[in-house]
């Protein structure tokens, strides 16, 4: 589907096309039919949901609001806002090989290349006029310097306001508490906006959805764990995980987690899997992967490596207390395994390579990210320890110019060589 | 453009070289420390000795490399070379801001290659409102409770009280000298930021006496004027001062500063409360801002009135590389001081001397565009 979008958008024309309402309403028809022909009907959901998102926000049906990954998004589904999630535009950009011509026009216009070329994207697409200008602006301080200040010239471009989630690093009560009257005040500043009164109700709602998704994705995550792995990685650090971003809380994310569910059950129950026989598998860690046309994911599925698991797939928190709606959203994003000390995430790596049974991991070194590339030597020495390889892989999201076929293919090469020689 | 030596200057550049005597003389123990958001005063009143981790320039970097990506903040990375190499042996502990994902991760990374020493986290909200401060007096009051007990000693608020009040001295006659070195030039900028820097090593009973005695003489001596164009700088932390040296060999001045290691660490006074720890909070969370925080336009805000305060004609920016808090300001503030006709400079260091020679070339190149706007305007 994405094939066939990225042979209609020359970028000659995708100015006029993307910024039409109607591009997205039959776009996301199509990609739901199509999706579901081919059996992959979670695809299918996630492709329906961002397209109907976009078209909202480009209709400013409701209050258009910009937020980050790492943003509670049952908060923004329970006040009925149209999110823009730039990351997932950038990302998409990318792989409809939009991203060059935009990242060019984020440095023409000062934008440094040695911040995340995810953001440079997206303030070079913003630039082009290309996406739905924000109402309001949010984004959540932690895992990602860049974040706080990229939505907050977003903000400054349009004049309009920025509201920080500001994140502690511990979790502590304090820090709880701290944290969930932000959101409450948030809530109430976007009820105002929006001309009515914050309905507790609707929050509620949300989280349920919001549990019955993550109910599904626990299970789903369990499924991964059979050989040969029924999901690919390919799937797994791009639709899904965009969906567990920003789907929790809305009904699109329940359907989507539950469609996802049945989809991997059904290829544990039949044995199958994309990578079959499955010689090698890998764990994935970084919250990305390169999404412009590059051939890192599928040389290993060629060679018969699978990405069985992705940390940021795992589900790192507990089911959402409806009686305490803040508090659990607030107790959700302290409990991020990127957030706080890296033990977290380094306790977290090695847990998951124990419990897929992993033959080496892969660490996704995306250039300009401090908190994950900070930690990664501290994380392959833990695992050397437990006999685990490690690759440092030095790579790039959304900026191909920072990706050389030969070079990653020689060190993926290498990595497998000796992985099957560990064997 | 060499100012004289102002015997004073003498004195306190001596007293640098010599800091570490003069730390073991007084006998407190050390507090290593990194980002300027840190409340010193917290470890003043601890009677420990707080001592800010700054590294020289053109240390070898490579003995990071087994530790840290090398594409990471040049800052931390000679950090943590150092710290391998033993170079912060004789501290006894160390307090380190959540400032940014680089100083957390310096935090984790030193922690697990140098286990052992007493190395505290102090959380830091990025905002200002009532509730960031409230939540920040309670991280402020863990750290305390943290000192206390690693140190077995009661920090009292009269104790903090009386740490505030000899702080805000030093920060005032700090202030005092820039304004007063405004104009005359008398100290270089190099030797101005020597003197700042010595205020962040040295005991501050000895280093309060002898800035007291440079005030004096600063302020005595009499005044020239000096052509060539004004310059302030903002940035990051500025890792070579020969940096600034260049600028004035060019015959140009450096006027003024907002950097992590200049004005930044003492440009306001902490604000009267009767709850000490909530007058740091407020203080900490509301003083010039590091681009970490939300509000980028007080920042600029702040940078533009310096323009005005200290007549410059065009401004550095400095950063080391990878600060992405500070390059995603660039493109505003570099607009909103050209609105204003202030043309702009945007450099960057690694914490090595290779990158002087290039930098050398941009400053000469941007100097001789500001003699020809001085010129033609």
């Amino acid at each position: 589907m994405l094939g066939l979008l990225k042979a209609a958008f020359h970028p000659a024309v995708a100015h006029r096309v993307l910024r039409r309402p109607l591009t997205y309403e039959l776009l996301g028809r199509l990609g739901k039919n199509a999706y579901s022909r081919q059996n992959k009907r979670a695809q299918g959901i996630w492709f329906d949901f961002t397209s109907r998102e976009m078209k909202a926000a480009l209709r400013r049906e409701n209050l258009v609001v910009w937020a980050n990954a790492f943003f509670p998004f049952e908060l923004l589904h329970a006040l009925g806002v149209s999110p823009v999630h730039p990351e997932t535009i950038a990302a998409l950009a990318a792989r409809l090989g939009l991203s060059r011509q935009a990242i060019s026009c984020a440095e023409a216009g000062g934008y440094s290349p040695d911040t995340c070329s995810f953001y440079r994207c997206a303030t070079g697409l913003n630039m082009e006029n290309l996406l739905p200008p924000p109402d309001l602006v949010i984004s959540a301080s932690y895992l990602c310097d860049g974040a706080v200040k990229f939505f907050h010239n977003i903000a400054r471009y349009y004049g309009c306001d920025y509201f920080l989630l500001d994140v502690p690093y511990h979790d502590t009560e304090n820090a709880r508490k701290y944290l969930a009257g932000q959101l409450e005040e948030l809530a109430g500043i976007i009820a105002a906006r929006q001309g009515k009164r914050f309905n507790p109700d609707r929050l509620v709602e949300a989280l349920e959805l919001s549990n019955q998704a993550r109910d599904y994705f626990v299970r789903t995550n369990e499924l991964r764990r059979a050989s040969p792995s029924p999901l690919s990685g390919d799937d797994a650090i791009s639709y899904v995980l965009d969906m567990q971003f920003f789907g929790p809380g809305s009904r699109a994310g329940a359907d989507f987690f539950k469609a996802l569910y049945e989809e991997v059950k059904t290829n544990v129950d039949s044995g199958q899997g994309p990578v079959a026989p499955e010689k090698l598998r890998l764990l994935w860690l970084h919250y990305i992967r390169p999404y412009y046309p590059n051939e890192v994911l599928s040389y290993l599925e060629e060679a018969g490596a699978s990405i069985c698991f992705g940390e940021a797939n795992y589900v790192y928190w507990e089911p959402l207390d409806v009686a305490k709606p803040f508090e659990s959203l607030a107790a959700r994003v302290l409990a991020n395994p990127s957030g706080g000390p890296l033990e977290r995430r380094a306790d977290l790596a090695l847990e998951l390579a124990e419990k897929y049974r992993v033959d080496g991991v892969i660490h996704f070194s995306h250039w300009g990210c401090r908190q994950s590339c900070g930690g990664e030597y501290v994380i392959r020495d833990l695992m050397k320890k437990k006999g685990v390889p490690m690759l440092i892989l030095d790579g790039d999201g959304a900026d191909s110019r920072n990706y050389s076929r030969e070079q990653t293919r020689l060190r993926l090469e290498a990595f497998l060589e000796m992985l099957e020689a560990n064997k | 453009m060499a100012g004289q030596d102002f015997p004073s200057f003498v004195g306190i550049r001596d007293m640098a070289e010599r800091h570490r005597e003069l730390i073991s003389r007084r006998g407190r123990p050390v507090v290593g420390w990194f980002c300027s958001y840190t409340p010193l005063e917290i470890i003043d009143a601890a009677g420990l000795h707080p001592y800010r981790i700054v590294p020289e320039p053109g240390r070898a970097m490579t003995r990071a490399d087994s530790y840290i990506d090398r594409n990471y903040c040049p800052y931390v990375r000679t950090i943590l070379g150092e710290a391998m190499d033993g170079a912060y042996d004789f501290m006894d502990g160390l307090v380190v801001l959540n400032s940014c994902d680089p100083m957390r991760r310096l935090y984790d990374v030193w922690r697990y290659n140098l286990a052992g020493k007493f190395i505290h986290l102090l959380d830091l909200p990025r905002i200002e409102t009532e509730s960031a401060v409230a939540y920040y007096r309670e991280c402020l009051l863990g750290l305390v409770a943290a000192l206390e007990d690693r140190f077995r000693v009661t920090i009292s608020d009269a104790a903090l009280a009386q740490a505030i009040a000899d702080r805000n001295r030093t920060r005032s006659l700090l202030r005092e000298l820039y304004i007063a070195n405004r104009e005359s030039g008398h100290l270089p900028a190099a030797q101005l930021h020597g003197v700042v820097r010595a205020s962040t090593l040295l005991p501050r009973d000895d280093f309060a006496l002898v800035l007291e005695r440079l005030l004096d003489e600063v302020k005595g001596a009499p005044v020239e004027f000096k052509e060539g164009p004004r310059l302030l700088i903002t940035g990051s932390i500025m890792d070579n001062p020969q940096i600034v040296e260049f600028i004035e060999e060019c015959d140009a001045r450096v006027v003024g500063d907002d950097l992590c290691n200049g004005t930044r660490q003492f440009w306001y006074e902490i604000g009267p409360d009767t709850d000490p720890l909530a007058a740091l909070s407020r203080h900490y969370l509301g003083r010039t801002p590091c681009p970490r925080m939300k509000d980028a336009q007080r920042r600029f805000d702040h940078v533009l009135r310096m323009v005005d305060d200290f007549r410059a004609d065009g401004v550095v920016f400095y950063t080391l590389k990878f600060c992405d808090p500070f390059l995603f300001d660039v493109p505003l503030l570099k607009e909103q001081l050209e609105q204003r006709g202030i043309p702009s400079l945007l450099l960057e260091g690694d914490y090595t001397p290779g990158t002087l020679g290039r930098v050398r070339t941009r400053i000469e190149a941007f100097i001789e565009m500001l003699r020809q706007d001085v010129r033609t305007a």
